[in-house]
């Protein structure tokens, strides 16, 4: 774990800030492109997390490139191969001098150079013993794990012990100009789905119901209205006034505080005016529950979940937290400052009730699960941004849709999923025989098997699609496992930072059209 | 060992089989020739070795690609080490350009790799020239027009001056990227959409806050940061003599130190140092994994140019992995008036009569097609208003409040308005752009916005 980081009795983890204030700012500065994207607290989450990567040919270096130079906590790398001469034509992490030598511990060797902060490890040994090795046990210890253009059966085996053990997994394969990344989570809560910068969520404002104290600064500030000269008339921020257009109805419908509004106005050039008529119509109607709120409820997460109860209860008592921040508005400083002011000592407050009210309820409710404060504040903090996601379990069809697929997947332009079951049948006489296949009826009758396994009889999958599997004999064409590598490591990241949505399936990527497609793998 | 020689590598198996989805002037290589071209005679010239200028370097070179040149007038800071993999911790202070020419070397010694360590405009049409393909990963804007447009004037035309010399069509192939989202695209100079063709696709960089707020009513940190570097640093000792290095460390200090009291004085909070980088250097978010999936594409694009192995793309792949996976391709039309590649027409500019030079300076900067943020404007081969040299542009200052219509010859006259024909030239602009500046009488016209700026039909 990263010096820096340090893991608090509940398992939450802050920055600390005790090191060397120059430490400090030297790793600010590194990440700081990327601290824009998912703020301090998915740096410190992707600080602490531990990632297995099965399989270091090109496509899985390419995964670890990213993932080590991001700045993750860990990584164990496990590869049953020796580094042979067609590596050196695609792998950046080898070179010719690494010939005969683990393929595995050159990589690591490699990534240890890019970003000595990551512990890198290596796991090898034969191809029968790699997952003994790893420690079908140890699995359950791992962040997330990444399987790279292995062998069917080594991929389900290792998606059964993940999926068993709640461990988020993602599975890499390219073949010439095409290549696929499957993510499987069984339950995946997101934190931010728009990343860190992004605007306040007008709804967390709570303006359809303001809150006592915010009421009480604008009657204090700008009420009456009527008596303010037309300067400051034209400076009252919007959010006063809605607040003072909505206050003293239980109910407000956007009309009544549309016309209020209008009959306030002096004259149609007052800035603030016409914010206020924009804000109005996109705060009230939209004004709802959070949409993540009824399903943080029924998460496995047993934390989120007790939460989730926790804000029910606020919400009747109270009201539902507030954001902490304000959007910028037309206003002068001081009114801005204030009403920052007040929503931020809410926000505070809201916590701490919120927080009252989960002790109230451990043992009941809750069954004694942890919250820990880090959390609280997050989910506070991101109530209109979170999101709860799920997939089915890993299955070589996951994402074919058996069943309810469309015939575009298969048969239109895009037929993503007509490139997935060719790589899969491609990888079925791959795993039998190693050169390169030059007689179409075998792969053809491979494809059938695979098309009746997957329960897809029927589907028509396009000639010019056989030929070019066949042209390219599931060959790892650098640049192409280098995007699909890249793709991989992008949805770690998000999984591991709990920013941005990932994909709920499979994406087929297309180099020839340069187009990729997701083919969903709903839970059943 | 020669890569050449490895069995059953990638790229022998695909140039050594045709396929239905090959390029229509694919041949199978069956004696090595289309290996040959990439090893020995194929020169790539990358422009930037910045997150994507160093994945493009990698997988060129892992293509096999071997007469590789690469330009960057930057050196390394700490905060490129998160995605540009060729860079270490030494390294840094060093010139981008020849510390990946050296890594990349290390890595794959058959690659000769020559570093160029200047401002891309400094180079010559000579030095354009002598490369098959041009690959950029550019940060901004205004260097990707300079290249565009440079590349669109080697192309050569037949006698009709209409139907270009294939031979002398040098492809662009273009990188772009911004926190989780990017684009790839190919240009075929004078053959499909130019850069210049798209512009409007790219949004126009965020305006700076009006004087006006940063002076009385601050709101937001970045309000104090940007009062501090834009008003304080001009009055302090230093800053009378010389504008912001916003790459000095010592300078960004400055301003956060200055913007911190002054959010304290109104009781603003969050100015933090890594916010005063950002609204000084414009910084824009950035990840490996983003970098790493447009890096590649277009080296994979790269890679079909020189091979014919498949289809290249026409001409643009959007990327957005924020929410899921999104990647698309879509074709761009060429635009015939295209101020670069096409005829275009002179682009009508709508003022009121009062206008003076100033307000049509900010015009041209505002314009989604024009962007000139360092305009020079000559009437009649007059110099209006020069931006460089210093000292004609001391020279021509003094018009900058004068009215429009008070410099300038009427070359015609209608019962409502003035016309008059100008010429602007910016840096971004290397083919500068004929104005029709239409000045109207002030019932008839509106304030000079965007929306009142129309194209001559």
């Amino acid at each position: 774990m990263p010096a820096h980081c340090k893991a608090t009795r509940d398992g939450a983890l802050r920055m600390r800030l005790s090191v060397d204030e120059a430490a400090q700012r030297a790793l600010q500065e590194r990440y700081d492109r990327q601290l824009r994207l998912w703020g301090e607290r998915g740096q410190c989450q992707l600080q602490r997390a531990r990632m297995l990567v099965v399989g270091a040919s090109a496509i899985g270096a390419e995964l670890l490139k990213s993932v080590v130079l991001s700045g993750i906590g860990h990584c164990t790398v496990a590869d049953a191969a020796r580094v042979r001469p067609e590596d050196v034509g695609s792998n950046f992490l080898v070179s010719e001098a690494d010939v005969g030598l683990w393929r595995a511990e050159v990589v690591c060797e490699a990534l240890r150079e890019m970003n000595a902060a990551v512990s890198v490890e290596a796991v090898v040994g034969e191809p029968a013993q790699l997952l003994e090795r790893v420690g079908a046990a140890s699995i359950a210890t791992y962040s997330l794990v990444a399987v790279a253009r292995q062998p069917r059966s080594l991929v389900q085996q290792v998606a059964d012990v993940c999926w068993e053990h709640d461990v988020p997994l993602v599975v890499l394969q390219s073949h010439g100009l095409v290549g696929y990344v499957t993510l499987v989570v069984r339950e995946h809560i997101v934190m931010d789905v728009a990343g860190s910068g992004s605007a306040v969520p007008l709804a967390s404002l709570q303006l359809a119901r303001p809150f006592t104290e915010v009421v009480q600064f604008c009657r204090d500030h700008y009420w009456p209205l009527e008596q303010l000269d037309d300067d400051a008339h034209a400076h009252v921020p919007w959010l006063a006034l809605l607040v003072l257009a909505v206050e003293d109805e239980p109910q407000p419908s956007v009309e009544t505080v549309l016309r209020r509004l209008e009959r306030w106005r002096r004259h149609n050039s007052e800035p603030n005016f016409t914010e206020a008529l924009l804000m109005a119509k996109r705060v009230l109607r939209g004004a709802s529950d959070p949409p993540m709120l009824l399903t943080l409820e029924r998460c496995r997460s047993r934390p989120v979940e007790a939460v989730a109860r926790a804000l029910r209860t606020l919400q009747a008592k109270r009201g539902l937290p507030v954001s902490r921040a304000i959007p910028e508005m037309h206003c002068d400083t001081a009114s801005f400052v204030g009403l920052q002011e007040v929503y931020r000592q809410r926000a505070a407050e809201d916590v701490a009730a919120l927080r009252e009210v989960l002790a109230a309820d451990a043992e009941t409710a809750t069954g004694g699960a942890c919250v820990d404060d880090p959390l609280l504040q997050a989910i506070c903090d991101n109530l209109y941004n979170m999101a709860c996601m799920r997939t089915g379990p890993y299955r070589p069809e996951s994402g074919c849709g058996a069943g309810k697929r469309r015939a575009d997947d298969f048969e239109g332009e895009d037929g993503a999923a007509s490139w997935l079951v060719l790589m899969h049948a491609y990888d079925a006489i791959r795993e039998k025989h190693r050169a390169p296949l030059e007689d179409a009826t075998v792969l053809e009758a491979a494809l059938q098997r695979v098309l009746q396994q997957f329960d897809l009889a029927k589907v028509h999958i396009r000639p010019a699609r056989i030929q070019e599997t066949l042209r390219a004999a599931a060959v790892e064409l650098h640049p192409v496992a280098a995007v699909v590598g890249a793709i991989g490591a992008q949805e770690a990241l998000k999984v591991l930072t709990q920013c941005f949505v990932p994909i709920d399936g499979t994406v087929v990527y297309d180099g020839y059209a340069c187009r990729a497609t997701v083919l969903s793998n709903p839970p059943e | 060992m020669d890569t050449l020689a490895v069995k059953w590598s990638a790229m022998d198996r695909l140039l050594g089989h045709s396929g239905p989805f090959a390029g229509s002037d694919f041949v199978t290589d069956d004696d090595d020739s289309v290996k040959q071209f990439i090893r020995y005679e194929c020169r790539v010239l990358v422009v930037g070795a910045g997150a994507l200028g160093c994945e493009m370097l990698k997988s060129l070179a892992m293509c096999g690609f071997s007469q590789l040149h690469v330009v960057d007038v930057d050196t390394i800071d700490l905060s490129n080490l998160n995605r540009q993999f060729l860079f270490r911790e030494p390294d840094m202070g060093q010139s981008k350009a020849e510390v990946a020419a050296r890594a990349l070397q290390r890595r794959v010694p058959s690659c000769r790799v020559q570093a160029h360590h200047v401002d891309l405009t400094t180079l010559t049409p000579e030095f354009y020239r002598q490369f098959h393909v041009v690959v950029a990963g550019l940060d901004s804007i205004e260097a990707r027009r300079w290249l565009n447009a440079t590349l669109v004037s080697l192309v050569q035309c037949e006698h009709d001056a209409e139907t270009p010399d294939p031979s002398t069509v040098i492809p662009m192939v273009d990188g772009g990227t911004e926190g989780l989202a990017g684009q790839a695209r190919v240009i075929l100079p004078r053959l499909s959409a130019c850069f210049e063709c798209t512009l409007s696709l790219f949004p126009m960089e965020a305006r700076a806050f009006p004087l006006c707020t940063l002076a009385s009513t601050p709101r937001l940190p970045e309000h104090c940061i940007e009062y501090a570097s834009a008003v304080l640093w001009p009055q302090s000792e230093r800053g009378r003599d010389a504008p912001l290095d916003v790459h000095d460390p010592g300078q960004v200090q400055w301003v956060y130190e200055r913007a911190v009291e002054r959010a304290e004085a109104f009781g603003i909070g969050g100015v933090t140092y890594a916010l005063t980088l950002g609204v000084l250097r414009g910084v824009v978010p950035a990840v490996a994994s983003t970098n790493a999936m447009i890096g590649s594409a277009c080296a994979l694009e790269v890679l079909k140019l020189a091979t014919h192995l498949a289809r290249p793309l026409n001409d643009w792949m959007a990327y957005n992995g924020a929410h899921g996976v999104y990647v698309y391709p879509f074709a761009n039309e060429r635009r015939p008036d295209c101020a670069v590649c096409g005829r275009p027409a002179p682009l009508r500019l709508r003022l009121p009569r009062s206008a003076t030079l100033n307000d049509l300076l900010e015009v041209v900067a505002a314009h989604a097609e024009l962007r000139a943020r360092r305009p020079s404007i000559v009437s009649d081969s007059r110099p209006l208003y020069m931006a460089t040299p210093p000292a004609l542009q001391e020279a021509t200052r003094v018009n900058l409040p004068k009215r429009l219509a008070d410099q300038l010859q009427l070359p015609s006259r209608a019962a409502d308005r003035l016309e008059y024909l100008l010429s602007l030239t910016d840096p971004s602009m290397p083919l500068g752009r004929q104005l029709l500046v239409v000045l109207e009488e002030a019932d008839a016209a509106q304030p000079a916005t965007d929306d009142t700026v129309e194209r001559e039909a």
